[in-house]
């Protein structure tokens, strides 16, 4: 079909000539001033706004901008950025008042901070960073953290006071999604004019963006491409890399295309998808063209709905699960990546091993698949389905959502694996455009692979039964598991207070063990995040974990290019 | 506007003082035609073939067999496997069983409703036509793509939404092509002659107009056919069409395309099936185009 | 003629009023809510947050309030802020609409000559193996999805032959308007345009060649053959003439096309114009924008249209206007 030769043809001698004239005039002055460094990144979602707007893209973001801390994605670890050290206890600037639930800390910025046009960054500016954040007409999605804070003293301009209204186990590690400065000698006016629609659309939020982060924006070209310079007065010292193109390409296949066409220096997040990423190992990174990094990141779980009364006995969810062979399903859909998952908890966890001893793995077993179901009273019928007492056959709806292409490839699987079980399934699948509201997204009628973060951080969020979805809170929290356990809820209370690592490793294995007893979701895998980088580009490190504050692009000012 | 087309309406007096004739000299011609052959021949293969092609295998539909993943065609497998080792000709014949019920089906609906919201408004004339017109008009004045991207967003991606879009956009053509037909017979003997013996409205329009608008209308049909196919390419492309695992032509060739490079025929053969598609339903209708315009007669 | 032109602007205007309500009422039609697109992914997000989200974004009028503020707004030719790109609607689509016009216009230019010719071509030689083969191509052409072309064409020449970009508009380290980014610029825009121009190609070619068969089959010319006329001048002079007026009326049809873009293939080159703004517009429910931009392409179309009409009249004496 395509191969039409006369067209071919036609197009062929036109585009040659047209090609050919080109490279004839064009002058060789492609590399612009010789020894500058530049890199070229492809992102698949538009680049839209800075600040505080649009937080879900944070590799962009974190080019231009930073906060009073950053986070490495490797090791978890909160570091110093523009602040010169984290408060905490024992040098007593990080005060805890538990009686009242009150707090203070205190965080001392790193001497002579500048803002990307040379102005000084004073603690004055994060006060007012503050004031814009908790401003009731400023569309800012999450005021968790700014409406903890109570007040913000500026006893000079390197220090700032925050007072606290209530106990926040990350109070010493503000980052910038949290609260952060902005320019008052640019945006004070604006603030106080008092038309909060005008200020939250001028083109500081992304044209004119004015940061303190290791680049600066010189170029916004809408949609498609933003251009960004080394900041010489970052705090942590003028990045090694000289220019960053960061361009919006959504077709996967179009991003494939420029890695191969070496146009590319870095693909972050899902901008090449697993299988373009087999693609790249095969036909690229083997001829040393540079680098394919698979890292598993956010976590794939398959749940059985919380509404279907089927499910609420354990012995049919282990039996779900211990059907399926999901060391060969990893194998098959991953090329051998080890990404199966058997708990909410990230590999690259330092507590990872200790808890996975300490739980329950449900291993592929079809003969003790079919005994725990005969325990819950499910027999196979005459048509081979199984049937309970009642006469009801285990017969439901199937559904992923149908842009995922590692979910509907596990779909057809797990469905052919219950299939031999005699579990019946219907699949439904529905593309991500119909689950736009909070309630779609958190209800389903029969099994669902669905994905998210597992940061510890995010559990309570995730598993506390104060956050089932239901109609009185607008389906908003999101344990759309429906798991309901005080036990398990005290030990999430308790992990989120203020307590020492040991405590909370300890109370993270016991999570993990009841979570694996209870199975509220089928753990899956973790699906792999795939990081391309051209030969020659170093300090780059992906990231483990999807969520929290994790972004690939938290150190930008150390990478380099040979 | 005008829609004046060079398929336009056989003004000619053959076609209305015999219908029945008319239709034969159109079969003859059509029998006389080359190119209507091999499209009708590569249309009832293709339907035939996506009928009974998934019963000539012993696969399923869903048959994973992660042991055969991207398999090049072989005795086991005709066409090959994809990349969960399901059959490639199964999922083909499927496939073509869903996009050639997306193209028959738009076909036909906008055909019975364009044809009869045409008749209607060219008939009966005045405020209705008027309506009816103004409706027309504002439904094709809106973007294609717009409508597209707001019906579908609007509704599920099951195949029968699909279809009720495709028909919702293509219908307008259908009802200017018929009421144009019908504007340049109503004044006419036979029509007038069917009135003074009493004839009710009804019966006039479906006993006489409607034989004689059916000419453009057909081919306009078989055009439509193909279009639809096309258009749910696009969605699908757009992530909009048929979803998977249920298989169209459309997804099997999107999905396929990231493979590209590890497995271009599996992007080539669902592209194959839609060029069949497509072309058998442009020769059936450009011949049907000749064989229904009496102008070109005797060439 | 005045007249008639005049009574069919006119007309436009409800037209154009009942277009808006049925694309505002579709968007906002949708079950769910507008603003969980912007809003997936992010953590910690209470209930009071998403109602108050939902205020500043003035969602919570009803439907025809909403309408009635767009349009007024609208009016004035100052259709407030884009909520996904925090700017004003027009500073989003200006660009966009510039990014469009070159891309589209130097399609359809390109398109339609090369369609023109090759209609002459297969119609002046109707049945001959060159008109088979023009015709087979553009049947294998047509049935050839635009994204599937295009990929083709970015792995021909920007993988395999490394001769032009993948993707984008320019190189971005290239001094705007010198020399190089020009000839840089340039060839960001040959592979998007070679997609473009082959379906304007197919559609026109086709047209073309009825058409002039049409008039080749008229008695006039047979007198003017019999008047012992060159065939050259027989279809150079009067045929040719004919033949372009349905050809004319078809192209001002689908000029259009030149505002709206074409979303698959700005979205396989990553060419940020109008196809693809109104495609992200819809989906990301930014209905500002989305609506701003169908409403300047419906423009568009009714303007065409009308001009479609006149040029008609005025190229064909036989047609007349009642007013």
């Amino acid at each position: 079909m395509k191969k039409s030769p006369s067209l071919t043809r036609r197009q062929f001698v036109k585009l040659t000539g047209a090609a050919a004239a080109t490279a004839l005039w064009t002058p060789q002055l492609f590399a612009a001033q010789p020894g500058r460094k530049r890199i070229v990144i492809h992102g698949e979602r538009q680049v839209t706004s800075l600040g505080y707007h649009n937080r879900r893209e944070t590799e962009h973001v974190s080019i231009a901008d930073a906060g009073l801390v950053g986070q490495n994605p490797v090791t978890f670890e909160r570091v110093p950025v523009l602040a010169e050290e984290l408060p905490s206890v024992k040098k007593g600037t990080w005060k805890i008042d538990v009686q009242k639930k009150t707090m203070t800390t205190v965080y001392k910025l790193r001497p002579g901070l500048k803002w990307h046009d040379g102005k000084p960054y004073t603690s004055k500016d994060f006060e007012f960073g503050w004031q814009i954040a908790k401003h009731p007409e400023f569309p800012m999605p999450d005021r968790l953290v700014p409406e903890m804070i109570s007040k913000i003293e500026t006893p000079d301009d390197r220090t700032i006071v925050i007072h606290w209204n209530d106990l926040y186990n990350e109070a010493y590690a503000i980052q910038y999604t949290h609260v952060r400065a902005f320019p008052r000698h640019l945006l004070l006016d604006a603030f106080q004019g008092g038309d909060m629609k005008a200020f939250a659309n001028l083109p500081y939020w992304n044209k004119n963006f004015v940061g303190a982060g290791p680049f600066k924006v010189v170029e916004w070209e809408q949609g498609s491409r933003v251009e960004f310079e080394a900041f010489n007065d970052f705090a942590l010292g003028r990045p090694k890399i000289d220019r960053i193109s960061y361009k919006t390409v959504e077709d996967t296949n179009t991003n494939l295309a420029a890695v191969l066409a070496g146009e590319v220096d870095l693909c972050m997040r899902s901008t090449i998808s697993f299988d373009g990423a087999m693609i790249l190992r095969d036909q690229w990174e083997k001829q040393g063209k540079g680098k394919v990094l698979i890292s598993p990141a956010s976590w794939s779980w398959l749940s059985l709905s919380r509404d279907n009364p089927c499910f609420s006995d354990v012995r049919v969810r282990r039996a779900l699960l211990h059907a399926v062979d999901r060391d060969a399903m990893v194998q098959n859909l991953f090329k051998g990546e080890k990404v199966i998952s058997h708990l909410p908890l990230s590999r690259a966890r330092k507590v990872n091993a200790k808890a996975l001893a300490a739980s329950t793995i449900y291993k592929f077993d079809v003969a003790r698949a079919k005994k725990l179901l005969a325990e819950a009273g499910w027999n196979p019928g005459a048509d081979g389905v199984l049937v309970n007492a009642k006469g009801e056959k285990m017969e439901f709806e199937f559904r992923v959502t149908a842009e995922r292409r590692d979910h509907e490839q596990a779909q057809a699987i797990i469905a052919d694996y219950w299939k031999k079980l005699g579990v019946r399934t219907n699949i439904k699948n529905m593309p991500n455009r119909l689950l736009n509201s909070s309630e779609n997204r958190s209800r389903w009628p029969g099994a669902y692979i669905g994905s998210h973060n597992v940061t510890v951080e995010e559990w309570p969020e995730r598993f506390h039964s104060k956050n089932i979805p239901t109609a009185e809170n607008k389906y908003a929290p999101e344990n759309v598991s429906g798991w309901n356990d005080p036990k398990k809820d005290a030990i999430l209370d308790d992990i989120n207070s203020i307590i020492t690592p040991e405590q909370s490793e300890k109370l993270q294995i016991e999570f993990c063990k009841m979570f694996s007893a209870a199975l509220p979701h089928l753990p899956l895998f973790f699906t792999p995040e795939v990081l391309v980088m051209k030969k020659g580009l170093t300090g780059i490190t992906p990231r483990q974990e999807s969520g929290g504050q994790n972004s690939s692009s938290w150190n930008t000012h150390t990478w380099n290019k040979a | 506007m005008t829609s004046e087309t060079p398929l336009a309406i056989p003004s000619n007096s053959i076609a209305n003082a015999q219908p029945a004739g008319y239709w034969l000299v159109v079969w003859r011609r059509f029998k006389r035609h080359r190119v209507a052959y091999v499209g009708f021949f590569f249309f009832l293969t293709l339907l035939l073939g996506v009928i009974v092609g998934p019963y000539l295998v012993s696969f399923e539909l869903d048959q994973i067999s992660l042991s055969e993943r991207m398999q090049m065609p072989s005795a086991r497998h005709w066409l090959g496997t994809d990349e969960l080792g399901r059959d490639t000709w199964v999922r083909i014949m499927h496939g073509g069983r869903v996009s050639l019920t997306v193209g028959l089906a738009v076909a036909l609906s906008t055909v019975l409703i364009g044809g009869l919201v045409g008749i209607l408004a060219g008939y009966v004339g005045g405020a209705l036509d008027n309506a009816l017109m103004r409706l027309v008009d504002t439904i094709y004045t809106i973007p294609r793509i717009v409508l597209l991207l707001v019906l579908s967003k609007l509704a599920g991606p099951g195949l029968l939404n699909i279809i009720i879009i495709l028909v919702a956009l293509e219908w307008t053509n259908a009802a200017r092509l018929a009421r144009s037909a019908v504007l340049s017979f109503r004044e006419q003997e036979f029509v007038l002659a069917a009135q003074c013996l009493g004839a009710s409205r009804w019966r006039v329009m479906l006993r006489h107009l409607l034989p004689n608008a059916l000419g453009p209308l057909i081919v306009s049909a078989t055009l439509d056919a193909g279009a639809a196919i096309r258009a749910e390419t696009t969605l699908s492309f757009l992530g909009l069409g048929i979803q998977p695992p249920t298989p169209s032509w459309g997804n099997l060739l999107t999905n396929a395309a990231t493979n590209i490079f590890i497995a271009p025929l599996q992007v080539f053969l669902p592209g194959l099936f839609i060029f069949f598609a497509l072309m058998s339903f442009n020769l059936l209708g450009d011949a049907l185009r000749d064989a229904l315009d009496p102008k070109t007669m005797d060439q | 003629m005045l007249l008639y032109v005049t009574r069919r602007l006119l007309q436009t205007v409800p037209l154009l009023l009942v277009i808006s309500a049925l694309i505002f009422t579709l968007l906002h039609l949708m079950p769910g809510d507008l603003l969980f697109r912007m809003l997936e992914g992010i953590p910690n997000l209470r209930p009071q947050d998403l109602d108050r989200l939902r205020r500043i974004y003035g969602f919570d009028d009803p439907v025809y309030v909403q309408y009635a503020k767009w349009l007024w707004q609208l009016i004035q030719l100052n259709p407030g802020y884009s909520r996904e790109y925090g700017q004003p609607v027009f500073d989003i689509i200006l660009p966009a609409l510039k990014n469009t016009l070159i891309l589209t216009i130097a399609a359809v230019v390109l398109g339609k000559i090369i369609a023109i010719a090759l209609g002459i071509f297969s119609a002046v030689r109707q049945y001959s193996i060159g008109d088979y083969v023009l015709t087979a191509t553009t049947f294998i052409a047509y049935s050839v999805p635009a994204f599937w072309l295009g990929l083709m064409l970015i792995i021909l020449f920007s993988v395999k032959l490394g001769w032009l970009p993948t993707s984008g508009i320019v190189n971005g380290e290239l001094e705007p308007g010198s020399w190089a980014a020009t000839v840089d610029w340039l060839k960001h825009l040959i592979l998007p345009v070679a997609v473009l121009a082959i379906s304007e190609i197919i559609q026109v070619q086709r047209f073309m060649r009825s058409s002039l068969l049409e008039v080749l089959r008229q008695d006039y010319l047979t007198t003017a053959r019999a008047k012992g006329l060159s065939e050259r001048v027989v279809i150079g002079r009067h045929a040719l003439k004919n033949a372009l007026i349905p050809v004319v009326t078809i192209i001002a049809v689908t000029m259009p096309r030149v505002v709206g873009g074409s979303t698959v293939v700005e979205t396989v080159f990553a060419y940020p114009g109008m196809g693809r703004l109104l495609y992200t517009s819809i989906m990301g429910n930014d209905y500002v924008v989305a609506m701003t931009v169908v409403m300047i392409i419906a423009v568009t179309v009714v303007f065409f249209n009308l001009l479609a009409d006149v040029i008609y009249g005025w190229l064909d004496p036989r047609i007349r206007y009642q007013s």
